[in-house]
């Protein structure tokens, strides 16, 4: 923690000023939720109906939405806040090892526009050989950026990954993009609220990952339309800042836009040193600002559920929507066993060519991918490793490890992770958004089967005619081993062949 | 953007439940070696057969259904990525409302941006829907925004609702940027009171 600093008579005044703020918008009123605290000190002006006109404290674009910059200059508008926005580079960049811009010309094209246009307006920006070059959910984490009670919006729909550091942190689309671009202000619905409370203690080689494709297994793909969810309870205090961005990045997959972890000393430890982290002179009036975002312990919730952590086994998808989902000890669902999910259970089967009936364990695979804004933060990588470490991969498995970002490969090379996935015989990739929809060309062929450390497994998202079977990162490594999907605490206990 | 008050035409149904939008509309338009229209590469991956030849399956590569101008969804349509391009894309095919139980939100929104009208009815009334559809495909269906209702000649109508302020929007034609530039004094207002507040968010470079 950093030390209270001098305080001159200005920071003075200005501490005052907030500490009344803080006051007057949070204990004089009834108990508030955190998405309800940071909504109400966010509006600029009440529309009617629910509906509300907020201030966006920072602004994330990508170079899928390049094209945005020229838009408004043929309109001879202007960006109206340089200093709330950021401009990152990744869906459309090339993984290749040793990638330039030139390595995919998608990429040349809208990576190389985005981050001109951004320089040109000041706009702090990374381009795609930066030191800080990554997937834009792990760039804001990792600088700081992305901090407790900040409203936070990007056109990419896993957005809500950054609520794991207790921001209100949404997706848009591209009309939206330019209206914050314009105004720095965005219309919204305030949403419902739904609190999932976690209790109990995670099993060895059991996830975030596994814990969020359970609930949205269990509660089904559209349980969180109209609602933020405020992911609460034990389990979730126990998760290091890594797992709990690994499951925020989820909430979309559930249909909940915003998904949000309320700060405590994990996320203020988390935030002390990153590079855009509150300023010196700032700190203590942030971390007293932040510590009065948490819900109230008598706030009310419009739905609540509660799940027992340590039921969850390793998961793995295997249709086309994250809710079609077992243990991997479990068999594919029978379509004709749920009335209200037959047809579309066999749908998803005729495309995916399972067996209903069968065990998902033993399903071959052709590809394996490790990246992600799901999963491809260091720890990720770490565990994942284990899996392979004096392994190989198995004969007709083409693996790839795809770090989220440059600072998480800088620190894999450190620690030798990178070896140890080569000497297995994983690519060790640049970081992009990469194979988790193939925005740059990176598809897994017709017909191939793919676990995937990413978010969805819709049809065609990793190529036309391709299969993906999401999972977390040690059971994505154990079926790179096993050239099928398999228990990973099986492989780990010597028990697969 | 362009006004949506009523609009009659053919429906057409793909009930599945969670229709993504990858599935929409795929990102790259490029992937068949030439640049094809947004509307063209709707549902593009269940619409085509590998050689590039429509699928004969395919419900929209049916008459009448390919002049249909409303789709009738299932549940969650519209789930999972933001693009725009899944509303933009639909409507160049020539779809002008969407009957679904609900709707993915990005979607949803981005369809009040475009003037794609999105209504949610009850799956009972859908399926009621899709019956007289099947039974005749060339009775056209009415969706009205100014009553609030979907009307079909051999049904009473069906009333939805929609926010006043959207449904406003929609029948007006206006975007967003309309009504947020009459709030540009507040937006200055809470700006200065909130560099005071919180200046780290301001002061961070």
């Amino acid at each position: 923690m950093r030390r209270r600093s001098f305080i001159k008579s200005s920071l003075v005044a200005s501490l005052a000023s907030s500490a009344s703020f803080l006051s007057s918008t949070v204990a004089a009123q009834s108990p508030r939720t955190m998405l309800e605290k940071i909504w109400d000190s966010h509006v600029v002006a009440n529309l009617g109906g629910g509906t509300d006109l907020l201030h966006v404290d920072l602004h994330f674009i990508h170079d899928l939405h390049a094209g945005q910059f020229r838009a408004l200059q043929r309109d001879g508008l202007l960006v109206r806040s340089p200093e709330l926005t950021y401009a990152v580079a990744d869906h459309s960049v090339s993984t290749l090892p040793g990638r330039t811009l030139e390595s995919s010309p998608t990429g040349r094209r809208l990576a190389g526009e985005l981050i001109a246009s951004a320089r040109a307006l000041d706009i702090e920006s990374v381009g795609i050989n930066d030191a800080g070059q990554g997937i834009v959910h792990m760039i804001g984490p990792e600088t700081g950026l992305t901090q407790p009670g900040k409203l936070i919006v990007c056109g990419d729909s896993h957005t809500c990954t950054q609520g794991a550091l207790g921001s209100m942190a949404w997706g848009i689309g591209s009309t939206e993009v330019r209206n914050v671009l314009i105004t720095q202000t965005i219309i919204q619905k305030r949403p419902a609220t739904l609190r999932i409370n976690y209790i109990g203690a995670l099993n060895p080689w059991v996830t975030a990952k596994d814990v969020i494709l359970f609930t949205i297994g269990k509660l089904g793909a559209d349980a969180g339309l109209g609602f933020a969810v405020e992911y609460a309870g034990s389990a979730i205090r126990s998760m290091p800042m890594e797992e709990r961005l690994a499951l925020c990045n989820l909430s979309i997959e559930m249909g909940s836009r915003i998904g949000m972890v309320a700060p405590d000393d994990s996320t203020y430890q988390y935030l002390v040193g990153k590079q855009y982290s509150p300023k010196e002179q700032y700190w203590d009036t942030a971390m007293a600002y932040w510590q009065s975002i948490p819900s109230d312990p008598d706030a009310l919730f419009d739905r609540e559920e509660t799940i027992d952590v340590s039921e969850i086994e390793p998961q793995v998808t295997w249709g086309t929507s994250p809710e079609h989902v077992v243990n991997v000890t479990e068999n594919i669902p029978l379509p004709e066993a749920e009335p209200a999910n037959q047809l579309a259970y066999q749908a998803a089967l005729d495309y995916t060519g399972l067996t209903a009936g069968s065990k998902i364990a033993g399903t071959p695979i052709q590809r394996v991918f490790i990246g992600s804004c799901a999963n491809s933060r260091i720890g990720d990588l770490r565990l994942a490793s284990e899996v392979v470490r004096g392994r190989q991969v198995a004969n007709g498995v083409e693996a790839w490890v795809v770090p989220g970002s440059q600072h998480v490969k800088r620190q894999g090379e450190a620690e030798g992770i990178d070896q140890v996935f080569t000497a297995a015989g994983f690519e060790w990739r640049e970081p992009g958004c990469s194979r988790c929809l193939a925005a740059n060309g990176e598809l897994v062929p017709p017909g191939e089967h793919c676990v995937s450390t990413s978010n969805r497994n819709f049809i065609g998202r990793q190529g036309r005619d391709s299969i993906t079977h999401l999972a977390s990162p040690p059971t994505a490594a154990a079926a790179a081993i096993a050239g099928r999907i398999v228990d990973v605490r099986r492989l780990m206990a010597g028990e697969v062949a | 953007m362009r006004a949506f008050t009523t609009h009659t035409g053919l429906a057409a149904p793909l009930l599945r439940p969670n229709i993504d939008t990858d599935l929409i509309i795929p990102l790259n338009r490029g992937s068949r070696g030439v640049e094809l229209s947004e509307g063209q590469m709707v549902f593009e991956s269940i619409r085509y057969l590998p050689d590039g030849s429509e699928n004969p399956e395919f419900i929209l590569n049916q008459l009448p259904y390919r002049r249909a101008s409303i789709l009738l969804a299932g549940e969650n349509f519209g789930t999972g990525s933001s693009r725009e391009s899944a509303v933009t894309g639909l409507m160049n095919f020539g779809f002008s409302a969407i009957i679904a139980p609900s709707f993915g939100q990005i979607f949803y929104n981005n369809c009040f941006g475009n003037g794609l009208m999105p209504v949610v009815l009850a799956p009972e009334q859908i399926t009621q829907l899709t019956e007289q559809v099947a039974f005749n495909p060339l009775v056209a269906i009415t969706v009205d925004l100014e009553e609030m209702e979907v009307r079909h000649p051999e049904l009473r109508p069906f009333p939805f609702t929609v926010e006043v302020r959207l449904r406003n929007k929609m029948l007006a034609g206006l975007d967003d940027i309309d009504e947020i530039l009459k709030h540009t004094e507040d937006t200055e207002l809470f700006e200065s009171s909130d560099l005071e507040r919180r200046p780290w968010i301001y002061d961070w470079r």
